[in-house]
């Protein structure tokens, strides 16, 4: 009963969050500079333009444009298609419907996102305990130097020098590119893997994970240091449990909460948000749709990519709350209570 | 069931006592100076017997235990001094060597059950983690003694309580559960740190008398540190009381309450509410703090707060000297209960101050 009475709660927040969400991306995308009709025919005369506009549904007013858009039946509106219908819009320029153009570029940057986490925590997870097992050694400050050094590499700049001497120089990796790997399909069954695939994905997923690595590590450094001044540490020595028992056993799980969030909200973030990496190796993922969207001012699909990962956000957000459960059996009924 | 007991890890010597601490010191190398938390204590325990290690907040009784067992973080920590577990020498011992000292032939309780045991772990792993570690048995044995142990301290459904968190339990089934795990390996030697002071008094009687029970059935040492004489009153075979990280009067228990020597043992038997008191007579404190433990007085370490401190008490450190009675040492210039120590008292009574405040003047 309480676990239905939550998922129910759930549910309206991520309504709310929706809601809010699109209000503010259709607000703001009108906001603005520039003009759909005039990136797309930008010789054409103004009645040429008034007419397309009229065409787009652009020439309302924009509360009923928003209503439109979000596919909520009013009086006069003939045969209602929205958000609410499970319509995304379609492109302007080609008119092709957005969910599409979702199915194809969604699961490209899901799986960069995921492997550039999963390298992060290889990485941090190990060194966080290390630099918290030898807190103010020289060790702890070789790697938190280092880390920091790696951290304060800008993204772009981190791309292109490994893209021109790996890929350009060396010739050991693509440059830029991508090849369908085994997410692919499942959004758009006329997609094949390619054992290519991971190939074009080492790169940018390095120029990702080399970031966050430095922040993983310091989130979970911090917290493991107080864990292992836990009473529950003394004892688990005093047992004659290893070292590394005691580190990896008995103070990792109490210690990733907080390394958890971070990470959690990065991928999040990070779907629609690589779109310096994506655009400089060439990933057909969200970010580069994003941008592309943005620069020819695509306002029904920018609307629905913001729709989709804001939906997607949430959904991540759930999933860490989840995690927290396993992770911590106080939780459990902490919140079984609430 | 047979309880298997862990191998002895080095060849014991015969007839040596199972503890033998001599002259051991732990400093703390901090800012602000060297602590000097446990400064030349020397102690024997034979097996099966109890030592009670009696003293305030910060007089080293937790640091001195700790220190025996070679628990103390390394780094900052200044050992000295030899300690002997069955005639074996631990202070030169590494901590990956002391692993197999720690939880099968000496193990440890601590002070507060609810932080003692790990929140994200199950019951049952923590007791099995340290029989899986130090015995050859497999999972499902080590299982049926976790839930021998469970029973043997008494915990209803065993069986059940194994997959329980620690937070489902109350805290005197958590001790319960610390003592088991303690108990797990059968070690020789259990070292218990104000087991019972973060319990409810109906509870703490039970948790002691359950350590009792074990450890007859066990022939166990107890190392029992309080700061509660009465705790200690009934159930230690010896006692020593702790000052300022040194033990300033030793003896067995009957004669430390009957030939009490020291004045601080003194003060602390009077600050023991008794029965026969009437109601809301006022309890016995002892004025002042214990000293700086960064740079102590230099005469006697209690003087400062003692009734019938004298001039010399300020200036000479006094050495622990034997009692009438073998096995009873204390440290005092004026012993309570001799005439020297009755007129110290009585001249400080009659000038109206010690020989700090009279110092001071």
């Amino acid at each position: 009963m309480a676990a239905l009475r939550l998922i129910a709660r759930r549910f309206l927040q991520l309504a709310v969050v929706l809601l809010l969400v699109t209000f503010f991306t259709f607000s703001l995308v009108r906001l603005l500079p520039g003009d759909p009709a005039k990136t797309i025919i930008p010789f054409g005369s103004d009645q040429q333009r008034a007419a397309l506009a009229k065409d787009l549904g652009l020439d309302k007013p924009f509360l009923q444009q928003y209503v439109n858009y979000l596919g909520i039946p009013v009086i006069k509106s003939e045969g209602t298609t929205g958000l609410l219908q499970g319509n995304l819009g379609r492109k302007y320029s080609t008119n092709q419907p957005v969910g599409e153009l979702i199915k194809q570029s969604l699961p490209v940057s899901i799986q960069l996102v995921i492997y550039a986490q999963l390298v992060a925590l290889a990485l941090a997870i190990p060194l966080g305990v290390l630099t918290a097992y030898r807190a103010g050694t020289r060790t702890d400050r070789a790697v938190n130097t280092t880390a920091f050094g790696f951290l304060a590499l800008p993204n772009f700049v981190l791309a292109l020098l490994l893209s021109y001497v790996i890929g350009a120089r060396l010739k050991w990796l693509p440059t830029a590119g991508y090849e369908p790997g085994w997410l692919d399909p499942l959004f758009d069954s006329a997609r094949t893997p390619s054992v290519e695939h991971l190939k074009y994905m080492v790169l940018p997923v390095i120029t990702l994970a080399v970031g966050q690595v430095a922040i993983y590590m310091r989130l979970l450094r911090s917290d493991m240091i107080a864990t292992l001044q836990e009473n529950f540490i003394t004892m688990a020595k005093a047992k004659g449990v290893p070292n590394r028992r005691i580190l990896f056993r008995h103070a990792l799980r109490p210690s990733s909460l907080t390394l958890l969030t971070v990470a959690g909200l990065n991928v999040g973030t990070l779907i629609g948000g690589a779109i310096v990496v994506e655009v400089i190796f060439g990933i057909p993922g969200m970010g580069t749709q994003i941008a592309t969207a943005i620069a020819a001012r695509e306002y029904v699909e920018l609307q629905s990519y913001i729709f989709v990962l804001a939906f997607i956000f949430v959904l991540i957000n759930f999933v860490v709350d989840f995690c927290y459960i396993l992770l911590d059996p106080r939780i459990r009924r902490a919140r079984a209570d609430a | 069931m047979t309880v298997p007991v862990a191998e002895p890890t080095a060849e014991p010597v015969p007839g040596a006592p199972l503890l033998e601490v001599t002259d051991l010191t732990t400093h703390f190398a901090t800012p602000g100076g060297i602590v000097r938390a446990v400064d030349g204590v020397s102690l024997t325990l034979e097996r099966g017997k109890t030592l009670g290690i009696v003293g305030e907040s910060g007089s080293g009784k937790t640091v001195l235990s700790r220190s025996i067992m070679g628990l103390l973080p390394k780094r900052g920590t200044i050992r000295g001094g030899s300690v002997r577990f069955d005639g074996v020498e631990l202070m030169t011992r590494s901590p990956k060597e002391m692993r197999d000292f720690w939880g099968a032939r000496m193990a440890m309780i601590f002070q507060d059950p609810m932080t003692s045991l790990n929140p994200v772990m199950k019951i049952g792993k923590q007791i099995t983690e340290s029989i899986r570690h130090h015995l050859d048995v497999d999972r499902e044995y080590a299982t049926e003694l976790a839930v021998n142990l469970l029973r043997s301290v008494r915990i209803p459904e065993p069986e059940r309580r194994l997959r329980d968190y620690p937070h489902q339990l109350s805290g005197g089934m958590r001790q319960r559960v610390c003592i088991a795990v303690a108990l797990a390996c059968g070690p020789a030697l259990l070292f218990a740190d104000e087991p019972t002071t973060a319990l409810d008094v109906t509870v703490q009687a039970q948790v002691l008398d359950l350590m009792a029970a074990q450890q007859r059935e066990r022939f166990m040492a107890i190392v029992l540190i309080t700061h509660d004489l009465g705790v200690v009153a009934g159930r230690a075979d010896e006692i020593a009381v702790m000052y300022a990280g040194r033990i300033v009067e030793k003896a067995p228990t009957s004669v430390l309450f009957t030939q009490t020597r020291m004045p601080y043992t003194k003060a602390l038997l009077s600050s023991i509410p008794k029965l026969e008191h009437p109601s809301h007579s006022r309890l016995a404190t002892i004025p002042g703090r214990p000293p700086n433990l960064v740079a102590p007085p230099a005469g006697c370490k209690f003087a400062p707060r003692c009734a019938q401190a004298q001039p010399r008490c300020l200036e000479e450190d006094p050495p622990l000297v034997p009692g009438v009675v073998p096995g009873h040492e204390y440290r005092c210039w004026f012993p309570v209960g001799t005439p020297e120590g009755d007129d110290a008292l009585a001249r400080n009574q009659a000038a109206g101050t010690t020989a700090i405040a009279g110092g001071a003047a």
